[in-house]
């Protein structure tokens, strides 16, 4: 009896759906274009965290050493050292090996020089994160007069991290403002619908009607709403990566090398399509909650 | 059956529109509800449907007190009792199938069950021609059919008609109160409220009339006694 009730249910909430058609595809397209914006925030959220995975996800030091005193570096006490991750020795023959590899059009520069002026060096990958610790140790490294200088990429990171988090907290800003659009579009969306069915509504609990079969094509309506927008907002964005590389030729040619861009997960999407379920269904509940107890006194 | 013991029911503080109404309706009985626009007939049905709580006493239908039943529990006790309308309050974009067949659909019943039950009940009001028309392309005596049918398809013990002939004209009044008859000679409890002389001189004379004035019982006509006396 009761899988009859629920079909009975769907029956009459994708007729309610048909009926108010423009109704709904009103409320499609905030719920299409809430989606959208929130899949490029989560897109570029997405891309720069897997750029600073790749990039600047461990905290690196290169210490330059004076020639003369090359020797006084012992690598072998640095290695042991718990925040040490990996510790590499680079001469200054295979640093203008290194240079020249990456800038062979500067050879002939560098042979006017004459001398080589690179001077040797320990590149050092650290494990902790711990910004504070590392700094720590490298100010004690400083005190070892084979040092003549340390750079690290405490900056690089930091500058990325920044770009990360403003990323993140505008898709906050903004998707929380269109998720909260979203809401209360299908809210009132829902509402309107409810009341166009006032009167059958009154009918319906007239003659009996559960409140669970008055509400359901109604809240049915708006997890059917939730669905199909998120679907078309996934479809639509698939789309635009797709085509974007192709209207934007020159610039990607330049973007590729350094941020090569991957798409959404599958998982995102599920998620996506489970919170606009959820977002459907809560503000359709929210706007019969009221309206089922119509009439009763 | 159906039993008041001193309601009261005020939507306006201090005003009444049922003041100590005690009455009550028997298994079976025809019973009329009658007075002026105003005298509280309709506020009576709703009471008896739970539509609307009484302010003050107690109604008893089938020995049990409704005044106490619970929210959840309403749905249930409404689908006990069959309602027909002076403005038929039927589904106006669906057909005519579709506004009878919905009392058994709330209830889950398999489709094949709701098809034989909806042409049965629609045969014995005479409308099943019609019943892939749309009810708002009826006259009003075809969506009043409907509406019974709609009525007395999960055969209800009680029926209750709010002015169900004030819409029509005299002769499918008629026709529309031989069809109450009907249904109560097989059984079922028959409460209509209605203020048409005619009606009640015709089919009053058998059977018990209350009479309400300013929301207070002015008269209860038992059978056999006039009303026009």
């Amino acid at each position: 009896m009761k899988v009859f009730l629920l079909k009975y249910i769907l029956q009459d909430s994708i007729e309610s759906f048909k009926n108010q058609k423009y109704l709904n595809m009103l409320s499609l397209i905030t719920i299409i274009f809430t989606f959208f914006i929130i899949n490029i925030f989560f897109f570029l959220n997405f891309n720069i965290s897997s750029f600073v995975k790749k990039f600047a996800s461990n905290y690196k030091a290169e210490i330059f050493l004076y020639e003369t005193n090359e020797k006084d570096f012992d690598i072998n006490k640095i290695k042991n050292n718990k925040l040490v991750k990996d510790i590499k020795f680079i001469t200054s023959e295979n640093a203008k090996k290194i240079f020249l590899e990456n800038f062979p059009s500067l050879k002939p520069t560098l042979k006017e020089i004459g001398e080589n002026p690179f001077p040797p060096s320990v590149r050092i990958i650290f494990k902790s994160s711990n910004k504070k610790e590392i700094e720590k140790f490298l100010k004690n490294l400083k005190n070892i007069p084979a040092v003549k200088e340390i750079k690290t990429n405490f900056d690089l990171i930091e500058k990325i991290s920044g770009l990360k988090k403003i990323i993140f907290l505008l898709g906050l800003f903004f998707g929380s403002i269109l998720l909260f659009t979203s809401f209360f579009t299908i809210v009132n969306i829902i509402k309107i619908v409810a009341y166009s069915r006032k009167e059958d509504v009154l009918i319906l609990r007239m003659i009996g009607a559960s409140n669970f079969y008055i509400e359901a094509p109604l809240i049915l309506n708006g997890i059917f709403l939730g669905i199909i927008g998120a679907l078309i907002s996934i479809g639509l964005f698939e789309i635009s990566l797709k085509l974007l590389p192709v209207y934007l030729k020159d610039f990607y040619k330049y973007l590729k090398p350094i941020f090569e861009t991957t798409s959404l997960s599958f998982k995102y999407y599920l998620y996506l399509l489970l919170s606009a379920i959820f977002i459907g269904a809560l503000s359709s509940y929210t706007s019969v909650y009221k309206f089922i107890h119509l009439g009763e006194e | 059956m159906i039993q008041f013991s001193s309601v009261y029911k005020s939507y306006i503080r201090g005003e009444y529109a049922l003041e100590d109404v005690s009455f009550k309706i028997n298994k079976g009985e025809f019973f009329f509800i009658t007075g002026h626009s105003g005298a509280g007939k309709t506020t009576l049905l709703k009471l008896i449907t739970k539509e609307i709580k009484p302010t003050k006493g107690a109604i008893l239908i089938e020995g049990k007190n409704i005044s106490v039943l619970s929210d959840s529990k309403i749905y249930k006790f409404r689908r006990e009792i069959g309602i027909v309308f002076q403005d038929f309050r039927l589904l106006e974009e669906r057909t005519v199938f579709e506004n009878v067949a919905i009392s058994l659909k709330i209830r889950g019943l398999p489709i094949r069950k709701i098809k034989k039950e909806v042409l049965e009940a629609l045969r014995w009001v005479g409308i099943h021609q019609k019943i892939w028309n749309k009810t708002k392309t009826l006259s009003g005596g075809e969506q009043q059919r409907v509406a019974i049918a709609r009525a007395i398809v999960s055969n209800p013990k009680i029926i209750l008609a709010d002015e169900p002939t004030g819409n029509l004209d005299e002769e499918i009044s008629y026709e529309i109160m031989e069809m109450f008859k009907r249904l109560n000679s097989r059984g079922a409890t028959i409460v209509i409220a209605t203020h048409d002389k005619l009606i009640l001189e015709r089919y009053g004379k058998k059977n018990n009339i209350l009479v309400l004035q300013k929301g207070k019982i002015k008269q209860l006509i038992k059978r056999d006694e006039s009303l026009f006396a």
